[in-house]
């Protein structure tokens, strides 16, 4: 026994190596037992818990980089949401022009505002048309929502429209269903009052407001807003209608001008 | 306090392995750095620890690696690593540098090799070459490394 173990020390490096190879293959072999699982997610245990404080430095140190990805991703489908949400926007309008230029009766050309507010002393758009397109002075300028104005100026290839939001515009108008008549003027953000309407028509709050005819200007029945107040004028024998006009000025981007009834 | 040392040691190869390989990988090769800091614990220590090293540090891998379908087999190879580097103790006053560094190098593409083997060995019957690549790449991808600590601490000074 004692020569034994002065063999083991004597050749304990042998002895160590020998030992550590059998349990090796020892392990390689019994890889699958139902114990060395066991073993194994154990130590798997372990080791997760030892490495979770490296996965947390490694994730603070991508942390930066990750967030400036994230804000260049966000910038982007930001972008692309916008992007979407005009092209949607612009095709929803586009639409409601077509369909207006297929039902309407009169001959009218489409238009792009290409300017807003050129003049100082005038609320004017100007178009993309001009008398190339046959367009003349003093013909009307509107959208499926109703009448914007008329055109003051032509030139070859652009028109300056008058806006009905510039003060000295007038309107000739109808109320319907009454058939009350009344002269349009710009009040205020696109509220328009009607003048010189008879007192003992019945107006009401909801009513349409169109052209009335009765100028060379403007064709009958062309939209113009929906009523939004009446008032009576003191010391006066005729009425007052507010007239909500649903032009947005701000956001038009495309317009009709009449050139013709067909 | 040998123990506690080398058990640092180990810690600390373990950690900077985990840490290191996603970063210095190349498509599927991975540098293998505890087999470096094995081969200079062995031929700078001996049989013992050299041994006892490499089976250690084998057997935490293996255990640290979950889904390991060859358990076993890293302690296998590192022993075989710093049992056999071990004979390299001393053997500088003894061998010149060019037979000292040939040894170790040959001891490495054999650890690698048999590795290989058990891990790739469906590679190998589908593809003699690409498993020849595949186990030189690995090999002379961490003999790259150990180059580079050569001009540092050469393994032949140690």
């Amino acid at each position: 026994m004692r020569n034994l173990l002065l063999f083991i020390i004597k050749n304990k490096d042998h002895f160590v190596f020998a030992v550590t190879v059998t349990l090796s293959i020892s392990l390689l072999f019994n890889r699958n037992d139902d114990e060395m699982s066991v073993v194994r997610g154990f130590s798997s245990d372990i080791v997760s818990f030892l490495s979770s404080p490296m996965v947390k430095v490694k994730s603070l140190a991508i942390v930066s980089e990750e967030n400036q990805f994230l804000r260049e991703k966000n910038l982007q489908l930001n972008l692309q949401l916008e992007s979407i949400l005009y092209a949607a926007d612009e095709n929803k309008n586009l639409r409601e022009l077509l369909d207006f230029k297929r039902e309407t009766k009169l001959k009218i050309i489409p238009a792009s505002i290409i300017n807003k507010g050129i003049q100082t002393n005038i609320k004017a758009l100007t178009i993309d048309v001009g008398s190339k397109d046959s367009v003349l002075t003093n013909q009307a300028v509107l959208t499926p929502y109703g009448v914007i104005g008329k055109t003051i100026q032509v030139g070859k290839n652009s028109a300056i429209v008058q806006s009905i939001s510039d003060n000295n515009f007038r309107l000739s108008v109808r109320i319907m269903p009454s058939g009350a008549v009344g002269i349009l003027r710009w009040f205020d953000s696109n509220t328009c009052k009607v003048y010189e309407v008879q007192k003992n028509v019945d107006v009401n709050i909801g009513d349409r407001v169109i052209t009335s005819g009765f100028s060379k200007i403007y064709p009958p029945k062309l939209p113009v807003g929906i009523v939004s107040g009446v008032y009576d004028e003191r010391g006066s024998y005729q009425k007052v209608i507010n007239v909500n006009i649903q032009n947005d000025f701000e956001s038009i981007q495309n317009v009709f001008i009449v050139l013709d009834e067909k | 306090m040998i123990f506690l040392k080398y058990t640092l040691i180990l810690l600390a190869t373990f950690i900077f392995q985990s840490w290191s390989s996603e970063f210095f990988s190349v498509g599927t090769i991975d540098p293998d750095f505890c087999v470096i800091i094995l081969l200079y614990i062995s031929i700078k220590n001996g049989g013992i620890v050299g041994t006892l090293f490499g089976f250690f540090i084998g057997l935490f891998i293996d255990l640290s690696s979950g889904t390991n379908q060859f358990f076993g087999l890293t302690p296998l190879v590192y022993t075989m690593t710093g049992y056999f580097s071990s004979f390299l103790k001393n053997e500088n006053q003894r061998l010149n540098k060019i037979y000292f560094t040939s040894t170790w190098v040959t001891i490495l593409l054999i650890q690698f090799l048999i590795f290989s083997l058990i891990v790739y060995q469906q590679l190998l019957i589908q593809s003699p070459s690409m498993f020849i690549i595949k186990w030189l790449a690995t090999s002379f991808y961490t003999l790259v490394f150990i180059g580079i600590l050569q001009a540092i601490t050469p393994l032949y000074k140690i």
